[in-house]
């Protein structure tokens, strides 16, 4: 067992959304994340991996607290973070930032890149004269691989690559110790994303951060993760270190995502397995476990119960009756 | 989709291109100069009363011809467009004020506030455009400041609507949740960040509630609610010249024609606006 406090741990954390269903229908209830536990030590990359819709952006943000969880703890350094309000969840704020999927729509078309980095350091006074909040922000600029005389720019000056440069220099210009990076590349063109994946790689080792990188691409998730969760219809159903996940993969639902990389090298050419089905709908979920209509390996048992996540080996955890 | 800066040389350039629009802020222009300048441009003073000269019609001395009390018509015409822009744009300005803040609270925060401020304006918009001015009048009785009181209730549902609705579609960005990472609170985050997000269609709201504020001064002055004579107002001036539309048409054509060139022209001016500032039709 770990000595130290988990930099984050979550308990039983769940989500409920309310779906209309037509005009005399009842409200229906979904849960978009369904009673997940996890913890994340300080300095982890952990990556949070799963098909779109899976419940892993929700995840994310009720770790920075942009959603109020239904049910369920969420812990930052030991301090229970779930319901925080007014200047408490401010305080919080400060250590807990998020980087956005979309440049375009993170940054406010009407603020410069100034405007954009002093607010945080005015809202917190960190900054005391307009001089030192300008050294602060051309300072992050410099960090992120951005020059001083983008300052005074508008975000439509920029590329896309440029624009998630600016939003993460605006997540780190307060300093924070744990960052969500929600789809961090996959609004950007092939060619950038290996930069920002750079970029964020030396940030972390520069700043001392922790990450959470939620991505439905493994491959951004196994270049920057040291562990990796995965995730499906809003359970966790394996979570393993990067290494040990790649090398052997357990739950059915992993090796078929894992089955469905491309492999750029045409000696090993492959014919790409597919996952049969759809997600079943998070409305009607099935009885048992949420992957049995789509798992080859499905037995009766798997239609009773849902199975728990439970350690198959040390360190790996996997929710299935079939390992 | 990328969006841009819209720096008033663009819409500018954007505007020229344009026939109409160019042509309706043409109008606007020359009519709002004109309403500022009435006591330096107008000939005579538009109440000076020449009864040997009555109904007399158009001459070098009187362009617009004269009216049944011997008043000069041009000099009448050219206040008149001082009287009416001057309500209206009070009335627009108060309107859009009240309007844009009850709509972004209502936008902003959904829910219960925005059930209550909404139907209560669903309930203004359930009466036919006019007659709610006119009932307004009509009650408090007539006179410039009911008038204005009249057309502020009258353009406040419109710009209310317009503005929450553009609140909910700009609130979805992400720039909003980022904005709340970094403990920006709800009024800034709603003055701040999403309003001047939502200012283009406002623009054109308010340009467009010009030509109907106008209208309806006019209306209301035809039918004997809205400025008194002798204050010289296009649509009081046009009931008058009703009776002698057949002896001096003069009369009634030169403050019908400002009415309608004023109107069309905030129109023009307001569907350009519309195309100048919509990012999706910008090339057209």
């Amino acid at each position: 067992m770990k000595q130290e406090i988990p930099l984050l741990k979550v308990e039983n954390l769940l989500k409920e959304f309310s779906v209309v269903k037509g005009f005399w229908a009842k409200k229906a209830r979904i849960k978009a994340v369904n009673n997940i536990s996890f913890s994340i030590d300080e300095g982890e990359a952990v990556g949070l991996v799963g098909e779109s819709g899976c419940g892993k952006t929700t995840t994310g943000r009720m770790l920075v607290k942009l959603l109020e969880p239904t049910a369920g703890k969420i812990f930052f350094s030991g301090e229970d973070i779930s319901n925080l309000k007014g200047s408490k969840l401010k305080t919080i704020r400060r250590e807990i930032q998020m980087v956005f999927q979309d440049p375009f729509s993170s940054l406010n078309p009407r603020m410069t890149v100034y405007d954009i980095l002093k607010r945080p350091l005015e809202i917190f006074k960190v900054a005391k004269g307009s001089d030192e909040k300008k050294q602060i922000a051309l300072e992050i600029l410099q960090d992120v691989g951005l020059k001083p005389e983008h300052l005074t720019r508008y975000p439509h000056e920029f590329s896309g690559g440029q624009r998630q440069r600016i939003a993460i220099a605006r997540a780190l210009i307060l300093k924070p110790r744990f960052i969500v990076l929600d789809e961090p590349t996959s609004a950007l063109d092939v060619s950038v994303q290996a930069q920002i994946l750079n970029l964020l790689k030396n940030l972390r080792k520069e700043h001392s951060l922790t990450y959470l990188l939620i991505s439905h691409d493994l491959s951004v998730v196994r270049f920057l993760a040291n562990r990796i969760m995965v995730m499906y219809m809003g359970k966790l159903v394996e979570v393993a270190s990067t290494s040990e996940l790649f090398r052997e993969p357990l739950h059915p639902y992993t090796r078929l995502l894992m089955g469905s990389i491309p492999n750029p090298n045409p000696r090993h050419r492959k014919k790409l397995k597919m996952i049969e089905g759809d997600i079943p709908s998070l409305l009607n979920p099935p009885p048992g476990c949420f992957f049995a209509p789509r798992c080859p390996l499905k037995t009766s048992e798997c239609d009773k119960a849902f199975p728990e996540l439970r350690e198959v080996k040390e360190g790996h955890l996997a929710a299935c009756f079939k390992i | 989709m990328p969006k841009r800066q819209e720096s008033f040389w663009v819409v500018w350039r954007r505007i020229r291109k344009n026939k109409m629009a160019a042509l309706g802020a043409f109008i606007v222009v020359a009519i709002v100069v004109i309403g500022i300048l009435a006591p330096f441009i107008s000939p005579y003073d538009p109440n000076a009363q020449d009864l040997y000269s009555s109904l007399e019609g158009p001459s070098l001395k009187h362009p617009f011809g004269v009216d049944l009390y011997g008043r000069d018509i041009l000099s009448r015409v050219i206040w008149g467009a001082r009287i009416s822009l001057s309500i209206s744009f009070t009335a627009v300005l108060i309107s859009g004020i009240l309007g844009i803040m009850l709509g972004a609270i209502a936008g902003y925060f959904e829910g219960i506030v925005d059930e209550i401020i909404m139907r209560a304006f669903d309930m203004l918009l359930s009466f036919p455009d006019i007659l709610l001015a006119i009932a307004i009048v009509a009650i408090l009785g007539p006179g410039k400041m009911n008038l204005i009181l009249a057309l502020t209730i009258y353009s406040l549902p419109q710009f209310a609507r317009i503005t929450r609705g553009s609140v909910i579609s700009e609130k979805n960005n992400e720039y909003v949740d980022a904005a709340r990472l970094v403990g920006e609170n709800n009024i800034n985050i709603l003055f701040r960040y999403i309003l001047p997000n939502c200012i283009s269609p406002i623009i054109v709201q308010g340009t467009m509630r010009m030509a109907t504020a106008i209208l309806v001064i006019s209306g209301l002055g035809f039918l004997g609610l809205g400025i008194q004579p002798p204050t010289p107002e296009w649509g009081t001036d046009l009931s008058v010249a009703r009776t002698y539309l057949r002896v001096a048409p003069h009369m009634g054509i030169f403050p019908g024609l400002a009415i309608f060139i004023t109107v069309m022209g905030f129109n023009f001016f307001g569907d350009g606006l519309n195309d100048a500032l919509n990012p999706r039709l910008k090339d057209r």
